[in-house]
C-alpha cells in the first residue's frame, strides 16, 4: 500500500483552526466524509482560549479593543505595557521619527534609530529567553 | 516610566512638537517594537456560537501561538492549525 493511500485511508475527526480575513475559523475536520462536507461548523457552545502575541495598548486609549478614543483623564501618568527597560527605546524611536520630520536635521535620525535597533535586538532576546536563565532542557516527544 | 516623563525626554530634542504629536510618535514606536520583538503575550477566551465558523480577531493581535478547545466532557486540549483553508468555503 502506497504512502498516499495509507493517508487517505486514515480516519481522523478533530477540531482545527485557521486564519482568514482577520478572523479565526474553527471547524470539525472529518476525513471520512466527502470533500464538500469534510469541514463542519461547531454544533455546540465550546470555550475557546487564544494564546497570542500582541501589540502594547496605545497611550491615550483606555479600552483594550483598540478603539481610538483619546483618554485625557490621567493620560500623562500612563505607563507602557512593555517592560520598563525598553521604555527608553520608544523614546529613541520617537526622537528619530521627530528628526525625520525636519529636513535640516534629518542626519541625526540614524543615530537614534540605531539605538532603537539595539533595543529591538535586546527585546528579541528577552522575548526568546522567556525570563528564564541558564541551561535549557529539551523534552523528548514520540511521534 | 510615565508618559509625561517620556514626552519630556522627546521634547528635549523636539521642543516644537506638541504632546499629541509626540504621543502619536511613541505609539508608532511601540507598535514597531512589539511587532518586531513579539515581546508581549496574552490569552483571551470566548465561546463558540452554534453554526458560526468565523470569529473576529482584535487589531492588537499580532500572531496566534496556539488555540485551546474545551470539549463536551470539559477537557481542554490544544487544537491543530489547518494549513491553508477549507476547499469549500462557508462564510458564516
Amino acid at each position: 500500500m502506497s504512502h498516499n493511500s495509507r493517508l487517505k485511508g486514515r480516519r481522523s475527526k478533530q477540531y482545527v483552526y485557521w486564519i482568514e480575513r482577520d478572523s479565526i475559523g474553527i471547524a470539525l475536520h472529518d476525513s471520512s466524509k466527502n470533500v464538500s462536507d469534510i469541514f463542519t461548523s461547531v454544533k455546540a457552545v465550546h470555550q475557546i482560549t487564544l494564546f497570542y502575541h500582541k501589540k502594547a495598548l496605545h497611550f491615550g486609549i483606555s479600552s483594550s479593543d483598540g478603539s481610538s478614543t483619546l483618554n485625557t483623564t490621567g493620560l500623562l501618568s500612563e505607563v507602557s505595557e512593555l517592560p520598563s527597560q525598553f521604555h527608553s527605546c520608544l523614546i529613541d524611536k520617537a526622537i528619530s521619527l521627530g528628526y525625520e520630520l525636519k529636513p535640516d536635521m534629518i542626519q541625526l535620525a540614524p543615530y537614534f534609530d540605531g539605538k532603537f535597533e539595539k533595543g529591538i535586538k535586546e527585546g528579541k532576546t528577552f522575548a526568546n529567553r522567556g525570563r528564564i536563565s541558564g541551561r535549557r532542557t529539551i523534552v523528548q516527544h514520540s511521534f | 516610566m510615565k508618559l509625561q516623563q517620556m514626552i519630556e525626554q522627546v521634547k528635549k530634542h523636539h521642543p516644537d512638537l506638541g504632546d499629541v504629536e509626540i504621543i502619536n510618535l511613541l505609539n508608532q514606536a511601540s507598535d514597531e517594537f512589539c511587532s518586531r520583538t513579539l515581546l508581549l503575550d496574552e490569552a483571551t477566551q470566548f465561546n463558540t456560537v452554534v453554526d458560526q465558523r468565523y470569529y473576529g480577531l482584535k487589531d492588537s493581535i499580532l500572531e496566534i501561538k496556539s488555540v485551546d478547545f474545551k470539549d463536551e466532557e470539559g477537557s481542554v486540549k490544544s487544537i491543530k492549525r489547518l494549513l491553508g483553508r477549507p476547499e469549500y468555503r462557508d462564510i458564516t
